[in-house]
């Protein structure tokens, strides 16, 4: 935690190499978070570059309100909502929009590299309800408390605990055998 | 383990993997943002010194006494900010003539219901004036913390019940517990964040000398909620502090800072760290010539969170010292690769029970501390507290276990 407040002094006083320390303590998990949350590489890979590209235009933004890890995944989570929301717009977009929709093409080269067991645990995530997904991804991979994601998704503890319950269940079963 | 700890366990130590090229161009993205950033806006203001109140024990103290200090010397400021506008320039001045505080003072436990004398030695960064150089804290009789600017070193002395021994861990860098100094940067911090805060001017009950008594409740950051700066109007510098953790001022203050002096006379050898006698120490620059001798040391553990690493290093060094594993068990605990296997001859383990506890989780100048519960071959059930160390390498962020604090197994 002191070290974190150090980093943030130092960024903040305008030293890049304690952004790039941000950046490497915190871009894997800022990428398996935007990538539990969103079916397509690209997009959660576009969520995490977005994420740090504002973050360094605007440290004044970084106030430690608990941790560092839970501030990122926070800005992480809200873009990834964005970019949800977008998704499911274009989805029922018309025939126009189509190509934005299609597929999830690696093109020449992807940031998060194919891993056997995340790519099962992303397939599994992808049949959770969004809400559920949020809960279970914000709570065991971005470490918040379940009465910060409520507060963050607008309803009551006792309904996150529910999605968090429902979504864990539902793994257990998608992934039953495999775990 | 349950169904629901299994699944969240898989979820939780699932990781993803980065492609390099791509790692370093988002970086070099990103680095081009600030820069561009910077550009704009040269002036950058230092982060908000409220947010140094940490969240470990021990740091909460050091920092806590600095910070008070600190915010007394603001509220000087926002005195005379009401009158003529020299003041604010005269006391910023006044701060830069401060190059050495000493504070004594005590925290209060209420769980235990106990008093702890603690006293604090800083001196200022020769680099940078906001942060402290040479540092020493002493807490009772049980935890000294030095850390030495000509060295670049950090000692921390820490006395454990259990199991009995006194721990010296020493560091590389100034990882002292308390790093803000008191500085013309630090106003404008305090001067956004301070809340409700009311003058009262009375004179000092002892000493007769005319004073204003500030109170003020801070922003809700951690267990910090309501001060005291009792401010000297000759001398315009802080004499007595106090914080609670109730906003409401209930019962005794948790710190209490009753001695502040400015510049005082160093004693000699105040920052020269002296060995308690019998002490275990755990030096981290073995640990950081090892893994820089021999890649491949250590488990990967790049993405977790302090607490989620550590538990992954003790899981997988006993399931390796359990399943007799030794040359896992040596890439883990590299320090003891010549004895390793003689450790645990005649009775060994044969199951990890638990990880009930970890301490110095994230508190610099230190090593974290993960008690496991073992049971042996024999039946009976122990303790061992493993040393856990967390490093970056050039392969990526690696844990190692440094050692056990104590025996191998206690209790």
């Amino acid at each position: 935690m002191l070290n974190d407040v150090l980093l943030i002094w130092k960024f903040r006083s305008g030293d890049s190499d304690a952004l790039a320390k941000i950046y490497e303590d915190h871009r894997q998990n800022l990428l398996r978070i935007a990538a539990g949350l969103l079916n397509q590489t690209g997009a959660a890979e576009d969520v995490v570059h977005d994420v740090f590209v504002q973050l360094a235009q605007s440290p004044q933004r970084l106030r430690l309100q608990g941790n560092l890890r839970s501030f990122l995944a926070t800005c992480v989570v809200n873009r990834a909502r964005n970019a949800n929301k977008a998704a499911q717009r274009r989805r029922t977009g018309g025939l126009d929009q189509a190509e934005a929709i299609v597929s999830d093409n690696p093109g020449p080269e992807r940031w998060i590299l194919d891993n056997e067991r995340f790519t099962r645990l992303r397939n599994a995530l992808a049949e959770l309800p969004y809400e559920q997904r949020e809960v279970v991804v914000l709570h065991l991979q971005g470490g918040a408390k379940f009465r910060d994601i409520a507060k963050s998704q607008g309803v009551s503890i006792n309904t996150v605990q529910s999605r968090y319950r429902y979504g864990l269940e539902r793994l257990r079963s998608l992934l039953d055998g495999e775990v | 383990m349950e169904p629901k700890e299994r699944i969240e366990r898989f979820i939780t130590d699932t990781n993803v993997d980065v492609h390099g090229d791509k790692d370093r161009e988002v970086l070099r993205d990103v680095l081009r943002a600030h820069r561009e950033f910077k550009q704009k806006h040269e002036r950058q203001r230092h982060p908000p010194i409220w947010r140094s109140i940490m969240h470990t024990r021990t740091t909460k103290l050091a920092t806590a006494a600095t910070v008070i200090l600190a915010v007394g010397l603001f509220l000087i400021a926002s005195n005379w900010m009401t009158r003529p506008a020299w003041a604010l320039a005269q006391t910023i001045e006044a701060l830069k003539s401060v190059k050495a505080i000493h504070i004594a003072g005590r925290v209060h436990y209420p769980d235990r219901q106990i008093d702890v004398a603690i006293d604090i030695w800083a001196t200022a960064s020769s680099d940078d004036p906001s942060l402290s150089g040479d540092f020493f804290y002493r807490e009772g009789d049980d935890h000294v913390c030095v850390a030495s600017e000509r060295e670049n070193l950090t000692y921390v002395s820490t006395r454990h019940e259990a199991p009995a021994v006194t721990v010296v861990y020493i560091t590389e860098g100034l990882n002292r517990r308390g790093p803000v100094f008191p500085s013309g940067n630090m106003l404008e911090e305090f001067k956004s964040a301070a809340q409700n805060w009311q003058e009262e001017y009375r004179s000092d009950p002892v000493t007769g000398k005319p004073c204003v008594y500030v109170t003020f409740s801070g922003p809700a950051v951690n267990t910090a909620r309501y001060w005291l700066i009792q401010i000297d109007l000759t001398t315009k510098l802080p004499v007595r502090a106090a914080v609670w953790f109730d906003e409401n001022r209930q019962g005794p203050a948790h710190f209490e800072y009753s001695g502040i002096t400015y510049n005082p006379t160093l004693p000699a050898g105040l920052f020269e760290f002296s060995m308690p006698a019998g002490a275990q120490v755990v030096d981290s620059r073995k640990i950081r010539k090892v893994l820089v001798e021999t890649p491949g040391l250590g488990l990967p553990v790049g993405g977790l969170s302090c607490e989620d690493a550590c538990e992954k290093v003790a899981q997988a060094y006993w399931q390796a010292v359990i399943a007799q594993d030794w040359p896992t068990a040596r890439k883990l605990r590299p320090l003891a690769s010549d004895k390793l296997s003689t450790l645990y001859t005649g009775n060994p383990p044969v199951e990890l029970l638990g990880i009930p506890r970890m301490n110095h989780v994230g508190d610099p100048g230190t090593l974290v501390e993960v008690t496991t519960v073992i049971k042996l071959k024999d039946g009976t059930t122990h303790k061992s507290l493993l040393n856990v160390d967390l490093r970056d390498t050039a392969v990526g962020r690696v844990g190692v276990v440094a050692g056990t604090i104590g025996p191998e197994f206690y209790e």
